[in-house]
């Protein structure tokens, strides 16, 4: 018998290959990383404050945060804070000098975000009262914000 | 006579498979992080180009949006004036503020929507509501009306005072 003849089947092992495996996942991770980037519109809201819910479904653009507390409204992008009870009595001369700050803070923004910067995200907790927020948004247009956007958290009907 | 021993130089092979259950988390992690809260926005309009629309009657409709806190109640009343002036009133059981009021944002829509019937082409109205009522009540307030009406102007909690909303 000629043994060279014989042939015999060598059972191969299936081996996983982990390399394309590995790319996808690469991939994807830098999509998911890429797509959370290029939104930019990520707010976080202060511990102190718990959004409200609405039924709106409009996107969320960049604009400014205005934080309004039960006591006080916070501009941190021009360093700004005012207990809500002194934006009655404000007078001319210091809503003056926060328009200035507000002007320049608009000079200083770039490109696009320029038109943006004339608008203002306000950011509230559900049971603070319409009294703060009115006095907060009239504040706002005496100081040169043109339009005021409440954000809320989206929840379906 | 003596053979070199014939070495087998072994190549190292990175164990993947932790590598892959990391990945794997992490994908899960981003996921889920991107999922975990949906923001959305209501507009006030602009008030450099706010401007009233033109009114069925010619003379201005103004519709106002009153809310008023009384007791376990919400009472409220859609008023306008115009040629033929006229009014809606309505009343709601108060819900706590942590959660929307289904039932005072159906209130709200079909007041809107019963006005806006009669007044097609008037797209802004003023609200106010008392100096108690909360944020979420605004909100609420503000979802029901902009399905039928696009504009919505704040006015002073004192207004509710002045009208007496009963």
């Amino acid at each position: 018998m000629d043994l060279e003849s014989v042939s015999f089947k060598r059972r191969s092992t299936l081996r996983l290959q982990l390399a394309p495996m590995i790319d996808i996942f690469m991939l994807l991770i830098v999509f998911l990383l890429k797509s959370t980037v290029v939104a930019d519109t990520s707010i976080i809201f202060p511990g102190e404050l718990v959004a409200p819910k609405s039924l709106s479904q409009e996107s969320l653009e960049t604009f400014p945060e205005v934080f309004v507390f039960n006591d006080r409204i916070e501009l941190p992008f021009i360093d700004e804070k005012h207990p809500l009870a002194s934006l009655e009595e404000m007078g001319s001369a210091e809503l003056k000098k926060i328009r200035t700050k507000v002007e320049a803070y608009v000079r200083s923004a770039e490109g696009e975000s320029k038109q943006n910067v004339v608008n203002v995200n306000i950011l509230s907790s559900r049971e603070n009262n319409y009294k703060n927020i009115f006095e907060s948004v009239k504040f706002l247009r005496q100081i040169g914000f043109q339009s005021v956007l409440f954000i809320a958290e989206g929840e379906k009907k | 006579m003596e053979f070199e021993e014939n070495l087998r130089k072994e190549t190292p092979e990175p164990d993947l498979v932790p590598i892959v259950d990391c990945m794997v988390s992490v994908i899960f992690f981003l996921l889920f992080s991107t999922t975990f809260i949906e923001l959305t926005k209501l507009t006030l309009p602009p008030s450099a180009i706010s401007k009233a629309s033109p009114s069925d009657d010619k003379l201005p409709l103004t519709p106002k949006f009153y809310l008023d806190v009384k007791g376990p109640n919400l009472n409220l009343l859609l008023s306008w004036a115009g040629k033929s002036p006229g009014s809606l009133k309505e009343s709601v059981f108060r819900q706590d503020s942590k959660s929307p009021s289904v039932k005072l944002e159906d209130k709200v829509r079909k007041m809107a929507e019963e006005f806006k019937r009669e007044h097609v082409s008037e797209k802004s109205i003023q609200v106010a509501l008392s100096a108690e009522a909360n944020y979420q009540e605004l909100i609420t307030v503000m979802d029901g009306l902009r399905k039928t009406i696009d504009d919505i102007v704040l006015m002073s909690p004192d207004e509710v005072k002045r009208k007496d909303v009963q």
